[in-house]
């Protein structure tokens, strides 16, 4: 961004000369004192270049074809090609459409990420489903069993997971662990269940539901529905609040412990999770296999100990004997029927699965019927707070990249326009008007050095050799007897001419970067030089003198003047 | 949507293929601008670069650059024709930085057949004064000479051209001028 800067006024002769100017180029009269000025003028306008018949014709031929990009420029040439695939477009006036499809564009894209990242589409309301199975101490976890039956090969294969579901978006790995969208549809892990035919499996599973307060009392009751449709029972339950009839009743909570055949178990969960929101499940399962087999064992042990005992009492003769042998029998059989009540007891753990269901009571939530208008006014609303918080972090992501972007071509901007500054300064006949009027003309085979303009920076190293403020101040000539000391003790016959004029400080020095470099120039008077035994001397307007010097051209005093370790002064000067 | 008539729809579609072919108001006034300043801009590059072979080669770039971004020219930044010196400026220094890198004529050996001989002598003299006061000129004064006398700018279009203020333009201008006036006396 520019600043304005404050207009001053032109000096009115000034002013007055350039109206002047202007009037003569307008074929208008002029003041007879500004008439060399009025002349000069039309004398410059007469200098301006005409373009030939020729290039008239080329340009003519150009502009008719629309001015079409040059074979080199093959950017230019596509985009050609593009603005003429997208000219009808434009002429219909698609082009001022553009800025509002491209918001729109952005927009839907922004809400279909949205959309993906609600949810919505997969049902929703999040949920929890864990799923824990459980091995029996002494079976491992990997599927081996350090069991004493040792034929156990493998057990439970899903250790310990936790599934973060959404609405009916079922993550979980196994199949069997389906979650119902809206609690919908039910979630079957049957075959949790049902492991190998050897094995022994207890499940259990806690289920969470909400539902509206209005619809709190009919899932209670549809809890008792659903365990005598599927011959289960219930252990324990407790139901509080939420009497629709009752103003001001607490908010409803039910409690429920039942027990479900494992059969059963899929459907009456489905069923269970029909009546409102599950809001979470677990499941659990513990592979009790083994904790068979050793009871199994035991009733066998005991039972051959039993027979071996009523057949050593059968044939016991003494009355002692006897006794003794049927106390250890009593023994025995009260330990036989322990072990059948214990084998009693896990099968009906298989059989029967311990599910706890808790319902509560939620205004939040909905009735878990239809998609209704304020589902559609939820749904929006998150729609368009995922979008919002989409488009946030995308902004905020992208923030950095655009700022550096931004840098960047401001940055190459202004480095373009300094270049283009400095090629028109370094365009030929910028050369020091000292130089042009001693008829120097401008070598393009001699390079300049990279470092000169540098000089002063890098005093020290270019003592002498292209005077500039840094350099004005020389200790003495040294061995070398000055030609001519030129001015504040300035030696400057090996520069051969460099900055005679030093015009920069009124009469003396100039700041280095904004001198141009005399490198790559050599002087009629190096011609002179060659051919005359005797050094020519120039005289520029300020007094300093200067030789140029035949075979040592100021080129070659540039580069001295910048390697450090060896005395320009002494190598650089010629002989005399 | 109310259906177009049978009879009216050859009639429709001709119409709207005549509205296709016009021109817009961009390229009307591209073209006017074209023909207005193609000598114009010629010479500018011309006697910026001092090489009428780069500059035909830096008009046709101007008017390539301007025709591309003919839809992009703000009025509320300049003239049109302040717009158009300002691309063939940025071409001509691209021109300079790429000559930069190479050895390139310095500059055109002057044309002495282009003073008629009928003019006399003293004509012929005071040219030339003119044309050595004019090569002795520093790049940015030959510049602002090429923009004022060769172009036909104004001053406020010269100071949008380059970047200055008006102010600044006028004094560098009379500067110029000065110096010019200076040498053909000094030669003269």
């Amino acid at each position: 961004m520019r600043l304005h800067e404050r207009e001053m006024p032109l000096d009115p002769e000034v002013e007055r000369e350039l109206d002047a100017i202007d009037r003569a180029l307008a074929g208008e009269p002029v003041d007879a004192d500004l008439a060399v000025l009025a002349e000069l003028a039309l004398e410059l306008r007469s200098e301006r270049p005409e373009p030939t018949a020729e290039i008239e014709a080329k340009l003519d031929v150009l502009a008719a074809a629309g001015f079409p990009p040059r074979a080199s420029d093959r950017l230019g040439r596509l985009r050609r090609r593009v603005a003429d695939a997208s000219r009808p477009l434009r002429e219909r006036g698609a082009r001022r459409l553009l800025p509002a499809l491209g918001a729109a564009s952005v927009f839907v894209v922004a809400i279909g990420i949205g959309i993906s990242q609600s949810g919505i589409l997969r049902g929703g309301e999040s949920a929890t489903q864990t799923v824990t199975p459980q091995a029996e101490p002494g079976v491992s976890a990997a599927g081996g069993t350090a069991g004493p039956s040792g034929n156990l090969t493998h057990a439970v294969r899903h250790p310990t997971s936790t599934i973060q579901s959404h609405r009916g978006a079922d993550t979980i790995s196994r199949p069997q662990a389906n979650f119902a969208r809206s609690g919908k549809r039910a979630a079957t892990l049957g075959d949790l269940s049902v492991g190998p035919n050897n094995r022994k499996v207890a499940q259990n599973v806690d289920l969470g539901l909400s539902t509206s307060p209005d619809d709190f009392r009919d899932a209670a009751d549809g809890v008792l529905d659903v365990v005598r449709a599927h011959r289960g029972f219930v252990v324990r339950s407790n139901v509080s609040g939420g009497d629709p009839g009752v103003s001001g009743a607490k908010q409803g909570r039910a409690d429920f412990t039942l027990r479900i055949p494992a059969g059963e178990l899929s459907a009456a969960m489905g069923d269970l999770s029909d009546l409102g929101h599950v809001v979470s499940r677990s499941d659990g399962s513990i592979d009790i296999t083994n904790r068979f087999v050793s009871t199994r064992k035991r009733i066998d042990a005991l039972t051959a100990a039993r027979d071996r005992l009523l057949q050593e009492l059968g044939q016991a003769v003494t009355l002692t004997e006897q006794q003794s042998i049927r106390a250890r029998l009593r023994i025995v059989q009260a330990q036989l029927a322990s072990a059948h009540d214990d084998l009693a007891r896990a099968q009906q753990r298989v059989q029967l699965v311990p599910v706890s269901v808790t319902i509560t009571a939620d205004s939040k939530a909905d009735s878990g019927g239809a998609w209704t208008i304020g589902d559609a006014f939820h749904d929006a609303g998150r729609v368009l707070t995922v979008t919002a918080g989409v488009a946030l972090v995308g902004g905020a992501a992208l923030l950095p990249f655009a700022l550096l972007a931004a840098l960047g071509a401001a940055g190459r901007r202004q480095w373009v326009r300094r270049q283009r500054n400095r090629a028109l300064d370094a365009a030929p006949g910028s050369s020091p008007s000292c130089l042009r009027d001693a008829g120097a003309v401008e070598d393009p085979a001699v390079r300049r050095s990279v470092l000169v303009g540098l000089e002063v920076r890098l005093a020290g190293a270019a003592d002498r050799a292209e005077p500039v403020v840094g350099n004005l101040v020389e200790g003495g000539a040294g061995r070398d007897a000055a030609v001519g000391i030129a001015l504040l003790r300035v030696v400057d016959e090996p520069a051969g001419g460099a900055d005679p004029q030093l015009s920069g400080l009124g009469f003396g020095g100039h700041p280095a970067a904004a001198y141009p470099s005399i490198g790559g120039m050599v002087t009629q008077a190096d011609e002179r030089r060659r051919s005359s035994p005797k050094p020519a001397r120039h005289r520029c307007s300020t007094g300093a003198v200067f030789v140029p010097q035949a075979g040592i051209r100021a080129t070659k005093a540039g580069r001295a003047r910048v390697g450090r370790g060896w005395s320009p002064k002494r190598r650089a000067a010629p002989p005399r | 949507m109310k259906a177009v008539p049978a009879r009216n729809r050859g009639v429709n579609e001709t119409v709207a293929a005549v509205a296709i072919e016009i021109p817009t108001d961009a390229d009307v006034a591209f073209d006017e601008l074209y023909r207005r300043n193609r000598d114009d801009v010629h010479a500018y590059v011309a006697g910026l670069l001092r090489d009428r072979s780069a500059a035909e080669d830096i008009t046709a770039l101007t008017f390539e650059r301007a025709y591309r971004r003919r839809r992009s020219f703000n009025p509320k930044r300049g003239t049109r024709r302040a717009w158009l010196f300002g691309i063939a400026r940025n071409a001509a220094l691209d021109e300079l930085r790429r000559r930069r890198r190479q050895a390139t004529l310095l500059a055109e050996p002057v044309d002495e057949a282009a003073i008629p001989p009928e003019q006399g002598a003293e004509v012929a003299i005071r040219r030339a004064a003119l044309r050595a006061a004019l090569a002795s000129l520093a790049p940015r004064e030959r510049e602002l000479v090429a923009l004022k006398f060769f172009a036909g700018l104004t001053n406020p279009e010269i100071a949008r051209v380059i970047g200055i203020s008006e102010t600044n333009a006028g004094t560098r201008l009379h500067r110029v001028i000065k110096k010019l006036r200076r040498a053909c006396d000094e030669a003269a």
